[in-house]
């Protein structure tokens, strides 16, 4: 038997409450807890008060269009993205990389909200979130902010949400239309794997294209030369892509992946969706 | 300690819980229902599968403080009035059982497709599989119960 160490449990029953709480005691936030289990369990966090956002699945969850803009409750699972109609028709690569989290069983009980706030350059709703230009809105005892998602994700396992804030919603521009795109994701499975390079490909005829890029940085980072050089319309050769590639990211050797290899493969994915799948 | 009342295989009941005890534990250790297995530990390989709120989930991964007010079904809840549920009949009749370890979670797993989604295709039940690890069988007979369970064409 495993009794992890988490000294006290709280499960406010409204958000007031939660901020309430938040505001005078030292807790960590879990809504899913499925990255925060593993990180508890391996002693990351020792002795935490955990303040549940269980009881406000319905303040926190869902999904609707709103002022030329996508909102998702920053508690919706994985799951509800995967296969919500809005996220596809306006953003269809969200859904895709959504469904592609862990498992299904992950899927049912982690949320978009804890995937962007526990930060790691892998987490895979974000390459999508970060080439649509999103903005989180973060709630605290004091009042609201609103701030772009590349503001707020400081680097491996950091934010900039304050320890008495809690993510309401993200925030998705989609006035210029429906972005179409693909999602890319490579690691050594199908299932269950963190990935060693993703990507995100969106479109839409006013913004043109727009390219973000996972696990090839401290955050995920948009691919401005790159997309520069899709915007031109002329064919791109294997070569070119590498050259533009390399002066958007500089990705390390880890225990997961070589640099080389990280780098090879978003190019070689980024020239065939540009030749064959556009 | 935290007091949690939930539904159990079709049971009310209540415990009370410390903040850091898991789903996993509260159902092996306090209510004796072994048939859930722990592997990984970590939402790695699906051994711990049960459904809550008839939807599979890692309970390696769940609190036992945040089952209150849920509906919890293990392995030991499919079988009804002494029937095996269609899903464990035909896993028995695939061969699709070796050691048994990886086979509660992969039944369970199976069962919260099929109550969402009646028909799924292979793809569909490949997906809701991919969160179960087997190191015995290879998968084939698995997914030859899993398909005849779900009545396609095996």
């Amino acid at each position: 038997m495993t009794i992890i160490k988490i000294r006290d449990y709280t499960a406010p029953k409204t958000l007031e409450q939660a901020l309430e709480l938040l505001n005078t005691g030292d807790y960590k936030v879990g809504a899913g807890c499925t990255d925060l289990m593993p990180q508890v369990r391996d002693g990351k966090y020792r002795d935490i008060s955990l303040l549940d956002l269980r009881l406000l699945k319905k303040e926190l969850s869902g999904i609707c269009l709103k002022d030329g803009a996508l909102h998702i409750g920053a508690m919706t699972r994985h799951d509800d993205i995967a296969c919500d109609p809005l996220v596809l028709e306006y953003i269809p690569p969200l859904a895709t990389a959504c469904g592609q989290i862990g498992s299904a069983q992950v899927r049912k009980r982690g949320t978009i909200g804890g995937n962007i706030l526990n930060a790691s350059p892998a987490a895979d709703s974000v390459p999508a979130l970060v080439a649509a230009d999103a903005s989180v809105v973060l709630v605290s005892y004091n009042g609201t902010r609103q701030c772009k998602l590349t503001a707020l994700l400081r680097g491996p396992g950091r934010t900039d949400i304050a320890k008495n804030e809690i993510m309401t919603e993200i925030v998705i521009p989609v006035a210029n239309g429906p972005w179409t795109g693909s999602f890319f994701k490579v690691g050594p499975r199908n299932a269950l794997t963190i990935s060693v390079a993703d990507a995100v490909v969106l479109h839409n005829d006013t913004d043109g294209y727009r390219i973000a890029c996972g696990s090839v940085a401290a955050t995920v980072v948009r691919a401005l030369e790159t997309e520069k050089l899709f915007n031109q319309g002329q064919p791109i050769s294997k070569q070119a892509m590498e050259k533009a590639l390399s002066q958007d990211i500089h990705p390390i050797d880890d225990v997961r992946a070589s640099g080389h290899y990280r780098s090879s493969v978003l190019r070689n994915l980024l020239h065939n969706f540009y030749t064959y799948e556009r | 300690m935290i007091t949690v009342s939930f539904l159990l295989n079709g049971k009310q009941v209540s415990a009370e819980v410390e903040p850091g005890l898991r789903l996993i534990d509260l159902l092996r250790e306090r209510f004796h229902l072994c048939g859930t297995k722990e592997s990984c530990g970590q939402g790695e390989c699906g051994a711990c599968t049960v459904l809550m709120d008839k939807e599979a989930v890692h309970s390696c991964m769940v609190l036992a403080a945040q089952v209150d007010g849920s509906e919890i079904i293990t392995i030991e809840g499919l079988a009804q009035n002494g029937e095996l549920d269609p899903i464990q009949q035909a896993f028995v009749d695939y061969g699709a059982v070796q050691c048994g370890f990886c086979t509660p979670g992969m039944i369970l797993s199976l069962k919260g497709l099929l109550l969402k989604n009646p028909k799924p295709t292979e793809e569909e039940i490949k997906t809701a599989l991919a969160g179960n690890l087997c190191r015995c069988t290879g998968y084939v007979q698995i997914l030859q119960a899993a398909k005849h369970a779900a009545g396609l064409e095996v």
